[in-house]
């Protein structure tokens, strides 16, 4: 083969320089600061984000309250001896012998005040946080991934699959999405993973509907091509190709729908359908102290009792609303018609 | 090229994709769906160690090809032998193993590499796809695939949004040879970067053929960059190849009538250069319903006479064009010359010689045509034209100008050492056509 074919000259591009490879001689980087990831811009534009750096301080603060609330023990093993709450949350307190009658208001042995069973409020909504918290992180979890991955196969194998998928979601999503819930709940009992059960098994959907939206778009890209062309497995495809370009309005859906499950965990526990009735947590208190809203003992109006667990509430599901418009802004993600529906429970 | 006496390492027959297309539901119920033919029984070899390159207009199905080549789309028809090995009939395991042997080169480097992943990420993976090199030994081969291809290890931590095209491009490159391909398949591997760049990246692709004894087809729409770096080219119009051969020689007459006007249409470095370029009339027809016969005859400026004609080549080409216009159109709008600012006329209420003016004026047609029967046949359909008969203006324009190019889909025919061409010009059943004088 002759040698000359193939190299182009041409007058003014000198040609030698390059069969030399003399090393980057005309680039220039396009950026001189260091590499850095997605995610580490966007948690740099995150953090200028005040009102949702102040979300995300609320909910650590929360958390660490809940968690530090009462000791934890594991098999008889205490693993986090702290205990923020004065009292157990649990516990009547003239039962132990201690001058506290039931409805007390705040003083500064009670600084929430007691409820009817004379129990210090105060303690209740601290420790009260983890379940609140902990079921809407777990449901969050796992809903997301469960969408994650069934959106992903329906979104990335199209046609009769994808079809099929779908049409699946479609029955999930003609109920609605609390009733459903109920009646989870009602057939299997009260208590925590049932709770989580009931919220996970409707709440997997919106999910799934978004990424596969995203995914759709996603797939068309010539990287997606490439990787084909490589010999690439479809698992690794759409896991470390598709799936990462798809998934940062996930993300923001999932920030936001933590408040909502939140509110719907609270719901069903006003409805008297959440945890035990004694339980701590805050929307089985609200229920547990509804009927004095209206008419307390005496004539007074014992508030303490429903505005520290409401504001509990409140404060976290608002805090998580704006941790979530911060990542959303941080990540610039597009909002679809699919947000809308993807945190209904 | 001295062409040895080996056998193909990638040999490809009949190839053919059709896509379905305008397919709802109730099309298809209906058999109304069309299909579109983008490539129509392409045959080709590829030598070890040459370069076949392939150009066409956009359009004319090259990326299809290059596609269906690797079976990132799958064919409709044809098979597509590496070694013997046809890939079309191959298993998915034994085809992704294959994909360490045929390699592809995109062309756009923006959307071709993952934003996500870093450069050593990038040309990484092939490495754990096909569990190549692990830990030390594939940060190793990183860095050495990056030298390579001219780029920097370093930049193996960057994200691919820092480079630029011609950088990226190189990345791409150094993704395929990650591999350690025999064949690799670039699809206008450079149309995407600035001239400069372009030269750049073609000259590593040709330094990379002779440090690894690469075989490559090459893809583009310009004839320019292929004549530089193609052992053979293969012109390539609506999913048909129109001629191939040594790329002296397509280069050179003989041409097929749609290379010849491609060529024509490449700038010479000579700053007196004048230029000769043929225009092609029309555009290029939809391949949801490719021309009869050869499929270049609506737009070939050589498009054949019939027995009997004698005109000047281009008021046979107007006349053809005429032909095809009414075929295709129905209403006097399609076939007359737009009057400047005049808007919504009403085209029936112009006289007999205003018409006659404006469909001349349309088709460059000269008053009167020189060759007298076609004057005589004009004048007739011009007159059904303005009676509002349309039909039979069209059967009398179709029934008196026929090519025979129109009728018979001319195969490949030998023109020289390993050219071919397919055009009836070469057939020795039309053996002195007057177009050779036109
Ligand atoms: S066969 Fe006829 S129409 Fe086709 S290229 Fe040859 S001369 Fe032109």
């Amino acid at each position: 083969m002759s040698t000359d074919r193939g190299r182009i000259r041409i007058t003014g591009f000198d040609a030698d320089r390059v069969e030399s490879r003399e090393p980057l001689s005309d680039w220039t980087e396009t950026r001189d600061t260091g590499t850095e990831g997605r995610w580490v811009r966007a948690w740099r534009e995150f953090r200028r984000n005040r009102s949702a750096m102040l979300g995300l301080y609320i909910v650590i603060v929360m958390s660490l309250l809940a968690l530090f609330a009462r000791p934890i023990t594991i098999a008889g093993v205490t693993v986090q001896p702290f205990s923020l709450a004065p009292y157990d949350p649990g516990a009547i307190l003239y039962a132990q012998g201690l001058d506290v009658s039931a409805y007390e208001a705040p003083s500064l042995a009670h600084p929430f005040g007691t409820d009817g069973s004379a129990r210090d409020v105060f303690s209740r909504v601290l420790y009260g946080g983890r379940f609140s918290l902990s079921i809407g992180f777990i449901v969050v979890l796992v809903t997301a991934a469960i969408g994650l991955v069934y959106g992903a196969i329906a979104g990335y194998y199209g046609g009769w699959v994808d079809e099929t998928l779908m049409r699946i979601l479609d029955l999930i999503f003609a109920f609605p999405g609390l009733l459903l819930a109920l009646i989870i709940v009602a057939v299997l009992g009260k208590g925590y993973w049932e709770l989580v059960l009931a919220f996970t098994a409707i709440g997997w959907a919106g999910y799934a509907r978004l990424i596969r939206g995203e995914i759709l778009k996603v797939k068309e890209n010539e990287y997606v091509l490439a990787a084909k062309a490589l010999g690439a497995r479809d698992r690794r495809i759409i896991f470390r190709h598709v799936v990462p370009n798809a998934i940062a309005p996930l993300v923001v859906q999932a920030s936001l729908s933590i408040g909502t499950v939140v509110i719907g965990v609270a719901a069903l526990g006003f409805l008297g359908l959440g945890l035990p009735p004694s339980s701590a947590e805050w929307g089985t208190m609200l229920d547990q102290t509804r009927q004095t809203i209206v008419q307390g003992p005496g004539g007074s109006i014992p508030w303490w009792v429903t505005v520290f667990p409401g504001g509990a509430i409140f404060l976290f599901v608002m805090s998580m609303n704006l941790i979530g418009d911060g990542i959303n802004d941080a990540l610039d993600a597009q909002e679809g018609e699919d947000v809308a529906r993807g945190g209904e429970v | 090229m001295a062409r040895t006496a080996d056998s193909p390492v990638l040999e490809v027959e009949d190839l053919t994709k059709y896509y379905e297309s305008g397919g709802g539901l109730v099309d298809t119920l209906l058999g109304r769906s069309q299909e579109v033919k983008a490539l129509d029984g392409v045959d080709l070899e590829l030598y070890p160690g040459e370069t076949l390159g392939i150009v066409g207009e956009s359009g004319c199905g090259k990326t299809t090809l290059a596609r269906s080549l690797l079976q990132l789309i799958e064919p409709t028809a044809g098979t597509v032998r590496y070694e013997g090995e046809d890939l079309t009939a191959a298993s998915d395991d034994r085809l992704r193993a294959l994909r360490k042997d045929i390699q592809y080169i995109f062309q756009d480097p923006f959307a071709s590499l993952n934003p996500r992943l870093t450069v050593g990420d990038i040309v990484g993976e092939p490495l754990d796809i096909h569990d190549i090199a692990e830990g030390e030994a594939r940060a190793e081969r990183v860095s050495d695939l990056l030298e390579t291809v001219g780029l920097n290890q370093r930049h193996a931590h960057r994200y691919p949004h820092e480079f630029s095209g011609g950088q990226r491009q190189r990345i791409g490159i150094a993704r395929a040879l990650a591999v350690d391909p025999e064949v690799i398949v670039c699809d206008e591997p450079v149309s995407a970067l600035d001239v400069s760049v372009q030269a750049q990246i073609l000259n590593l692709l040709a330094d990379l053929q002779s440090e690894f004894g690469l075989s490559y087809i090459v893809i583009a729409h310009d004839l320019s960059v292929v004549e530089h770096i193609a052992d053979r080219v293969g012109v390539l119009y609506l999913g048909e190849f129109a001629e191939i051969g040594p790329t002296e020689d397509v280069f050179q007459p003989p041409y097929h009538p749609y290379a010849e006007a491609l060529l024509s249409a490449i700038p010479e470095p000579d700053p007196g250069w004048e230029g000769d370029r043929i225009f092609l009339s029309g555009d290029v027809p939809s391949p949801l319903n490719p021309p009869s016969g050869c499929r270049f005859h609506t737009r070939c400026p050589k498009v054949i006479q019939p027995e009997g004609t004698d005109m000047a080549q281009s008021e046979w080409r107007s006349l053809m064009d005429l032909t095809q216009r009414l075929r295709s159109a129905d209403s006097l709008k399609a076939v007359t010359a737009v009057q400047e600012g005049v808007e919504n006329e009403d085209l029936g209420q112009l006289s007999r010689s205003a018409l006659d003016t404006r469909v001349r004026a349309e088709f460059g047609l000269p008053d009167p045509i020189g060759d007298r029967e076609a004057e005589e046949v004009f004048g007739t359909a011009l007159d059904h034209l303005h009676d509002g008969a349309f039909e039979a203006a069209r059967t009398v324009m179709s029934d008196a100008f026929e090519s025979p190019c129109e009728r018979t889909d001319p195969a490949l025919f030998d023109v020289g050492d390993d050219h071919r061409i397919a055009c009836l010009l070469y057939d020795d059943a039309y053996p002195d056509t007057p177009t050779r004088t036109g």
